[in-house]
């Protein structure tokens, strides 16, 4: 880059390197220091006005109380919050069931004999056994079963009773 | 150029570090104070060119400097550990201004280019030669825009005559051998197409 352009080139020609150099001596806008310090210190203003110690409270820094404040107000709004939209009344549980040995599950489970089915005391006593053949059985002194067609027994017709004219 | 503590002690601090500090680092804080209100006035106007040659804006590069001092503020205890207050003061403020020029990529920079071009121009000479070398030096200004990204760095931190290739090598993070081999490689590629330019013209 040190050596200049063709001599056949017309003009005045700027090298890159000339370039380069102007653009590091741009000279700054007036008044950039002041600027910067004006700057720095609004800034270092800020930053004191937010770590200002309290005398009264035996140099606690005043930030501090501010922070926890904001911090118990969030906590409480979150809180509230929270137990507004998810209250529910807690159900009363039961007592525990205990199980006895054999009654639930497989675990448990032990063999126990069915107990015998007996009939009720006021039950008529079968005199007569039980035909298990498949064919009716006479009883004894039974009588035969009249034959034909059977003719309901009708009542005794009551005798005609005249009653007077009118 | 170099900043030793004699000299930032010299300098008067300003109405600005008054008395609203807190009393127990009054006298760490003082010094601070000072110290900053020093670099404030020995290397604002080193950190503005280093900004506006990459921004080539001048409200982005005063702003840039700004924050840098205001960043220097922020770490005001750490002053007395730090051994070269330019490169790093330089280190922040490039920083600063590569990181605005990246979120700020759909910002179009045709018009600071121009801006900045007629800035470089010399206001003695007829208005015919201003426009021309105006146009030149924004020529200039777009080839080394297309040049890749680590060769442009070097090469525009390498313009600044009190940077020296270690002191560049210290800001951008890497090797002195890396940052000659990027300088070498910027410099005949933006001749390349410098000369390309002149013959096309």
């Amino acid at each position: 880059m040190k050596e200049r352009p063709p001599e056949n080139f017309p003009g005045e020609k700027i090298l890159p390197e000339d370039t380069l150099r102007l653009l590091a001596q741009v000279d700054p806008p007036v008044g950039l220091a002041e600027r910067i310090e004006a700057r720095l210190a609004s800034t270092e203003v800020a930053d004191t006005k937010h770590v200002k110690r309290n005398p009264w409270l035996f140099s606690f820094v005043v930030a501090h109380p501010r922070m926890i404040a904001a911090s118990l107000t969030i906590c409480s709004l979150v809180g509230g919050g929270a137990g507004f939209y998810h209250f529910h009344k807690s159900a009363t549980l039961p007592p525990p069931v205990r199980m006895s040995p054999g009654s639930m599950g497989a675990a448990g489970a032990i063999r126990v004999a069915p107990a015998g089915v007996l009939p009720p005391a006021d039950a008529p006593v079968r005199t007569v056994p039980k035909n298990f053949h498949g064919r009716a059985v006479v009883q004894a002194g039974a009588k035969p079963r009249p034959k034909g067609v059977g003719v309901p027994n009708t009542p005794p017709k009551a005798e005609k009773v005249d009653t007077p004219q009118q | 150029m170099g900043t030793s503590s004699a000299q930032i002690s010299r300098v008067q601090p300003s109405s600005w570090m008054g008395s609203t500090f807190i009393p127990d680092t009054e006298t760490q804080t003082g010094n601070s104070a000072e110290a900053i209100t020093a670099l404030v006035e020995q290397y604002s106007t080193t950190l503005y060119r280093v900004a506006y040659s990459v921004t080539r804006n001048i409200a982005e590069a005063e702003d840039a400097v700004q924050e840098a001092f205001l960043r220097v503020l922020r770490h005001r205890n750490e002053l007395g550990e730090i051994r070269d207050h330019r490169v790093w003061l330089i280190r922040i403020v490039w920083n600063i201004v590569l990181d605005r020029k990246r979120r700020a990529k759909t910002r179009p920079e045709t018009e600071d280019i121009d801006e900045c071009a007629r800035l470089l121009v010399s206001s003695s000479i007829s208005a015919d030669q201003y426009a021309i070398a105006a146009q030149q030096h924004a020529n200039i200004l777009r080839q080394i825009d297309r040049l890749p990204e680590k060769e442009r760095r070097v090469l525009l931190l390498a313009a600044f005559e009190e940077l020296s290739t270690a002191q560049i090598a210290e800001v951008l993070k890497t090797t002195e051998s890396a940052v000659r081999a990027r300088l070498f490689r910027a410099r005949r590629q933006l001749q390349a197409t410098m000369e390309k330019e002149w013959r096309r013209v």
